[in-house]
């Protein structure tokens, strides 16, 4: 029988000419195979290579025989690609494009030019019955590994292959995954797992080890930990709730100096959120945090701390902000990172930039180092030495994992949170969470779209043109204020928008006056009445009358497109752009562009946030400082942003690849939209209406410009001037 | 149902016709532009076009006793209607009661408005069919043919009687005092522009002279288009003065209007047309018979001479005397504003929109070709850019929606600062990852539609201003050779960059001022173009290099 998978000699030949492989394998139906290796030696390089990935886009050279069914899988077209294998990335969160998860399992079936009846059968299949309508952003890190192989296996492959399935997930997530791919293989799939924790893999048919195994970095002996009499941090009583209930309530421990304190507890357990809180990124809405010294982070996303256009200018920043010496070259070493200090952060391996992330940090001179969940896609073999060098360098240290063996490794002490609050506060020796068996989570049934009701996206989007188009025909204040009071006043009483009442009010404030204090500057026409003057510039009322009327044309304008985007959820809307109407449709590519787009302006959002509050950690405020020098600073905190949006551009790319998406390939809608009577008719009166609208001021125009008048239209004129 | 009702028919004219000796006094309810008269045999006897349309007018006619018949022409429709000439007396004579005012029949009573201590009179006797010498108390009326008229001027110092031929009239003076006429006027708010019948034009701003650019309008007469294009003789549109007689008996009064400049001296662009109509003056005047107790409404005529009328302030000057007296019983001023259309603005608005156009066509005939050679790595990469572009451009909106809070216009001094460095320093990395033409357009369009989507800001003017940005951004990038291979140089970006910024700042100002109606001054524009247009963007440029040179090796 031949193997689903086949690799006879391959290697890979990078541009630089680096070389990895070369690698034998085999993989069979009904196999679980793990293919583990010491970073940079090639795995996720392989597995890119069976899906065909490193053939179509990668710039190297692959050498030997790759064969996916007896077949190369770099000549397979969209449609065939999907139905031979399916791929699961290392950053699932990347690889997410659609709303619900609905769409995002129907995505590959479009490709195969299958029907969306088989979403439901592969959400059951990874145990997600029922999520069709979730948005994946809502669900756990579990849940949605399991949704982005629900849409690998939605066309019903024959192999699949997952690059560190494991690295995000907690042990029970892990356990779960690992139960699920067993499952999966079972069925007649042949499953290949990219993965370095061995240790939760022992179901594995195989472990195919590439290169030679390494040797462990070991922890130094507890007895060498010396913990201090000094208290560095005391939490008293915190309490700190985002919107949705998480977070983390009533916590009550403090850390002594010397100490290694692990937080552990399930995903939304609250460990970030205690993290936030113990470096003071996030305020405590009850209690208090009390710091006897500098308190430092490491977020998760250790690349959003590095802004600076060399490794030596970031390990520099925060000393010279602070205005400490520090010799950056020894530093670097002491982080196993002798040599590149000229070279962009960004432009460092994944471990390279963790590390750099942790020595800028330490360089900063913190009593207190936090760590949120560093192990997250780092191989144990670069987390140990990461720990072992913070262990000889950093005065305490906090830090937050899911990951047993870590623990157990370079922790003292774990405090254990569950639901928010402290479960367990143990030094390591007696902690129960080590010990404890894993245990499924499941996130709450929160309905994350609205109920599509009402109107079709398309007319909607069509109303609101119509509308752009009314606003700059109408031109009495009274006409354009009274519609613009409607559409402000539809707009606040709508549910999603309602949370946001103070601050749309305060915009809406803010755009009036703003128009009405430029046009009471710029009015040019008479009569003008000086209303105050500044030094030589003049202030007249009824230029501001007249911003104030013509701000109204915004405030509507705004107050539409806040309705139309808050009354239809982004991926009906995406689906109105992927809809023909009037038999015209946008290309399927520029409509997951748009997607693409839509879906990131939060994590991108945020990101920023996060960077901005690590460049705040690590200096003195922006604005004191000279405008070039805040400039360029402000430049360089979207470096880190950028570098992520390529390297998520690059993966989100390689994922819809994976799922058979061709440009060129005639595809379906899984959920098409209805077009009903009623949005015929109320389209019709609308554009009606606008017609009527159109003619008349276009008459209108043509009397006032002097080119055409005829008297019987005289009253038609008076109505023009005196309402529109 | 606006536009229907605004469509329906105006009721038909009513005539009111009278045979003044020699002619027929029109009085319509509809103004008449032309008017016909026939025989009883239908025969033309006259057809006269009117320089104006009037609503009351007097029309000589050489018409034999017997029926004739009238039919008016108006811009509201026509209107027919009949009178009888009778048999020609062998001469007619009538009176003047004051200057100017209307002749009635020299017998009987006729009261004089006494002014002052006498009153200046006429009394005019026309000969009928034949040669004729009336005698009269003030003299003989020598009539030589038939037709001629004789005026005899009547100095009256107290009421008396005069002899006309067999007949006798009694001249009652009627001493008017000042003072209490002054008391008894009331001059109401002049409606300006007014149709010809009086009625305000609603079809025109209140108070104002508004007309299109001068270029527009050498361009229209260039052209020979325009179905309103007037004669120099026509007035631009009319004035109403209202006027309430308090009083317990009528007056006879001459309202008369002059527009001056800021000066004070009558502006030459209002000067009249028709100098032999109002003597070769600067004003217009109009008599008005207001009966006791009630309200009349003089229209006058506004002449503009659209091309030497410059825009600005200027006055309108009412004033009402007395029928027969200097003396002034009332005046009013009221302010009359010019304004013109800027012909630049119309060319820039005209501009924006070819720009757009041409962006628009060509991104939809290239944008299938740029969509199928991209691959779906390069097609992400840019919408993640357009995600972190529409970030950044939200994050400085909110600031500039702050800022412009207390900053107003001046706003973007400072916000501009950080949008332009950020969508600068975003592009440029784009386009050192992507160095090929196509690459803004896209980048463009996936923002257009992202806002689109997420803040429904998919208007016309949006529209408008995303095909000029592609027009612009695409054109500039590719003359300075950033999409042609060469590679990124502070110099080539800056003059890319600003160039199209600074042209699309200037098309985005037009598009505000046309599409919204806002005004901009001529130095704030200038400032706008030349600072966060230009200046701010060459300056991100210079920061932009470096850093788009070090993402490039992260891509690589």
């Amino acid at each position: 029988m031949t193997p689903r998978i086949q690799l006879e000699q391959c290697q890979y030949t990078f541009p630089s000419g680096r070389v990895v492989g070369p690698l034998d394998l085999q993989v069979a139906a009904g196999e679980l195979v793990v293919l583990a290796g010491e970073t940079g030696a090639g795995k996720s390089t392989f597995a890119r290579m069976i899906v065909g990935l490193s053939q179509r886009h990668g710039h190297g050279r692959v050498g030997g025989t790759v064969r996916l069914g007896g077949v190369d899988p770099g000549t397979l077209s969209g449609a065939a690609r999907v139905r031979a294998v399916g791929f699961v990335g290392q950053e699932v969160d990347d690889c997410v494009l659609s709303g619900t998860c609905a769409g995002e399992v129907a995505f590959a079936l479009e490709s195969a030019g299958l029907p969306p009846s088989g979403v439901a059968g592969a959400l059951e299949r990874v145990g997600l019955a029922g999520f069709e309508e979730r948005d994946p952003l809502a669900l756990s890190g579990g849940e949605r590994q399991r949704l982005v192989i629900a849409a690998a296996l939605a066309a019903q492959p024959t192999a699949l292959v997952l690059d560190e399935p494991l690295s995000q997930l907690d042990p029970a997530g892990a356990q779960e995954m690992v139960e699920l791919l067993r499952a999966i293989a079972h069925q007649g799939v042949a499953v290949l797992v990219v993965e370095h924790r061995l240790s939760l893999l022992g179901c594995a048919d195989r472990v195919v080890w590439l290169g030679e195994p390494a040797v462990p970095v070991l922890p130094p002996e507890r007895s060498t930990w010396n913990k201090h009499a000094g208290e560095v941090l005391r939490v008293d009583g915190a309490t700190c709730l985002h919107p949705g209930g998480r977070g983390v309530q009533d916590l009550c421990f403090s850390i002594a100096a010397g100490e290694r304190v692990a937080i552990v507890g399930g995903n939304g357990a609250g460990k970030s959120t205690l993290i936030g809180v113990l470096s003071g990124r996030l305020a405590t809405s009850t209690g208090r945090v009390a710091r006897a010294g500098r308190v430092m982070e490491v977020p998760q996303n250790a690349d959003l701390v590095l802004f600076s256009d060399t490794a030596a200018a970031e390990v520099r920043y925060g000393p010279t902000e602070f205005g400490r010496e520090v010799d950056a070259t020894v530093l670097l070493s002491d982080f196993g990172l002798a040599g590149v200090d000229p070279r962009p952060p960004q432009a460092l391996s994944r471990g390279q930039r963790l590390r750099l992330a942790v020595a800028a940090t330490l360089a900063c001179g913190p009593e207190v180092l936090v760590l949120d969940e560093p192990g997250s896609g780092q191989d144990m073999q670069n987390l140990h030495r990461l720990f072992d060098t913070v262990d000889r360098v950093a005065p305490s240290v906090v830090f937050s994992s899911h990951d047993p063996e870590l623990v157990r490794c370079w922790a003292t002490r774990v405090i254990w949170l569950e639901s928010g609050r402290i479960r367990e506060d143990q030094p390591v020796g007696e902690s129960l969470w080590l010990d404890q068996p894993p245990r499924s989570h499941r996130s709450p049934m929160i309905p994350s779209v609205l109920t599509v009701a009402g109107l079709d996206p398309r007319l909607r989007l069509l109303l609101v043109l119509l509308l752009g188009l009314t606003v700059v025909l109408l031109d009495s204040a009274w006409s354009l204020s009274a519609l613009a009071l409607a559409l402000v006043a539809a707009a606040l009483i709508h549910p999603s928008v309602r949370p946001w009442r103070r601050a749309l009010l305060l915009g809406a404030l803010a755009m009036a006056w703003s128009t009405a204090l430029s046009q009471s500057l710029f009015w040019l026409d008479w009569p003008r009445t000086p209303m105050f003057a500044l030094g030589p510039l003049t202030f007249w009322r009824e230029g501001a009358v007249n911003g104030l009327a013509q701000s109204t044309r915004f405030i509507a304008l705004s107050a539409a497109g806040l309705l139309l985007a808050a009354s239809t959820p982004t991926d009906r809307m995406v689906t109105a752009l992927r809809s023909s109407l009037f038999g015209k449709k946008i290309p399927i590519s520029m409509v997951l562009m748009v997607a693409a787009m839509v879906r990131f302006v939060p994590l991108v959002a945020s990101e920023w946030a996060e960077v901005r509050g690590a460049r705040r950690a690590r200096g003195r405020a922006a604005w004191r400082r000279w405008p070039a020098a805040w400039l360029t600073l402000e430049i360089n905190l979207l470096r880190p942003v950028v570098a992520r949006c390529i390297r998520r551009a690059r993966m989100l790319a390689e994922s819809l690849d994976t799922r058979g998406f061709d440009a060129d390939a005639p595809r379906g809608v899984a959920h098409p939209l209805l077009w009903r009577r009623t949005d015929s008719f109320v389209l019709f009166g609308a554009g009606l209406a606008v017609l009527c609208l159109s003619v008349s001021r276009a008459l209108y125009a043509l009397y006032a410009a002097d080119i055409w008048y005829h008297s019987a239209l005289r009253p038609l004129y008076g109505v023009v001037r005196a309402w529109l | 149902m606006i536009w229907l009702l605004a469509c329906a028919a105006p009721p038909p004219a009513e005539l009111n016709l009278r045979w003044a000796g020699d002619g027929i006094e029109v009085r319509s309810t509809a103004p008449v532009s032309s008017i016909a008269v026939l025989n009883a045999l239908d025969e033309p006897v006259l057809r006269r076009d009117l320089a104006v349309p009037e609503t009351e007018f007097f029309v000589t006619v050489d018409a034999a006793p017997g029926t004739l018949h009238v039919q008016t022409q108006g811009p509201n429709g026509g209107a027919v209607g009949e009178l009888t000439v009778p048999v020609a007396s062998p001469f007619v004579a009538e009176v003047q009661p004051a200057p100017g005012a209307g002749w009635v029949p020299a017998r009987g009573r006729v009261e004089v408005p006494l002014w002052g201590d006498r009153a200046s009179i006429f009394l005019r006797v026309t000969a009928g069919p034949a040669p004729i010498d009336v005698p009269t108390d003030i003299g003989v009326a020598h009539l030589p043919a038939p037709g001629s008229r004789a005026l005899l001027p009547v100095q009256l110092s107290q009421s008396r009687t005069v002899q006309v031929g067999s007949d006798a009239v009694e001249l009652v003076l009627v001493p008017r005092d000042p003072a209490q006429v002054k008391a008894d006027l009331r001059l109401g708010t002049a409606i300006f522009p007014a149709s010809p019948d009086g009625d305000r034009d609603l079809g025109r701003p209140a108070d104002a002279v508004v007309l299109p650019s001068p270029l527009w309008e050498s361009g229209l007469a260039a052209a020979g288009w325009g179905t309103r294009m007037r004669a120099a003789e026509e007035p631009w549109a009319s004035v109403t003065v209202p006027v309430e007689n308090h009083g317990a008996v009528p007056l006879d009064l001459v309202v008369s209007a002059t527009v001056s400049g800021v000066d004070g001296a009558a502006a030459p662009a209002f000067l009249p047309r028709l100098r032999s109509a109002d003597g070769g003056t600067d004003r217009v005047v109009a008599l008005l018979r207001v009966p006791a107790g009630a309200t009349g409404r003089a229209v006058l005529p506004v002449f503009v001479d659209v091309r030497t009328v410059t825009a600005g302030p200027y006055t309108l000057h009412t004033e009402i005397t007395p029928l027969g007296a200097p003396a002034v019983l009332a005046a009013s001023e009221q302010t009359l504003v010019v304004r013109r259309g800027d012909g630049v603005v119309s060319v820039g608005f005209l501009l924006t929109l070819l720009t757009s156009v041409a962006g628009l066509l060509w991104t939809a005939t290239t944008l299938p070709v740029w969509l199928r050679r991209a691959s779906t790595t390069d097609l992400m990469v840019n919408a993640l850019f357009g995600t972190a572009l529409f970030v950044v451009s939200s994050a400085t909106d909110v600031l500039a929606m702050s800022v412009g809070a207390m900053l107003g216009p001046f706003s973007s001094l400072f916000s501009g600062v950080l949008y332009d460095a950020g969508r600068t320093v975003l592009l440029a990395t784009l386009l050192q990852l992507q160095p090929r033409p196509g690459t803004i357009a896209l980048s463009i369009l996936c923002s257009w539609l992202g806002r689109g989507v997420l803040l429904g800001s998919i208007g016309l003017p949006d529209l408008i201003h995303t095909g000029a940005a592609i027009a612009l951004g695409e054109g500039f990038a590719w003359w300075a050779g950033l999409t042609r291979g060469k590679p990124l140089s502070r110099v080539r970006l800056s003059l890319a960059f600003g160039l199209s910024t600074a042209l699309l700042t200037l098309c985005g100002l037009w598009l505000h001022m046309v599409l919204y109606r806002l005004s901009f001054a001529g130095w704030y524009i200038g400032m706008q173009v030349g600072l966060p247009g230009f200046l701010y963007v060459v300056l991100a440029c210079q920061l932009a290099v470096p850093f788009a040179r070090s993402l490039r090796e992260v891509d690589a």
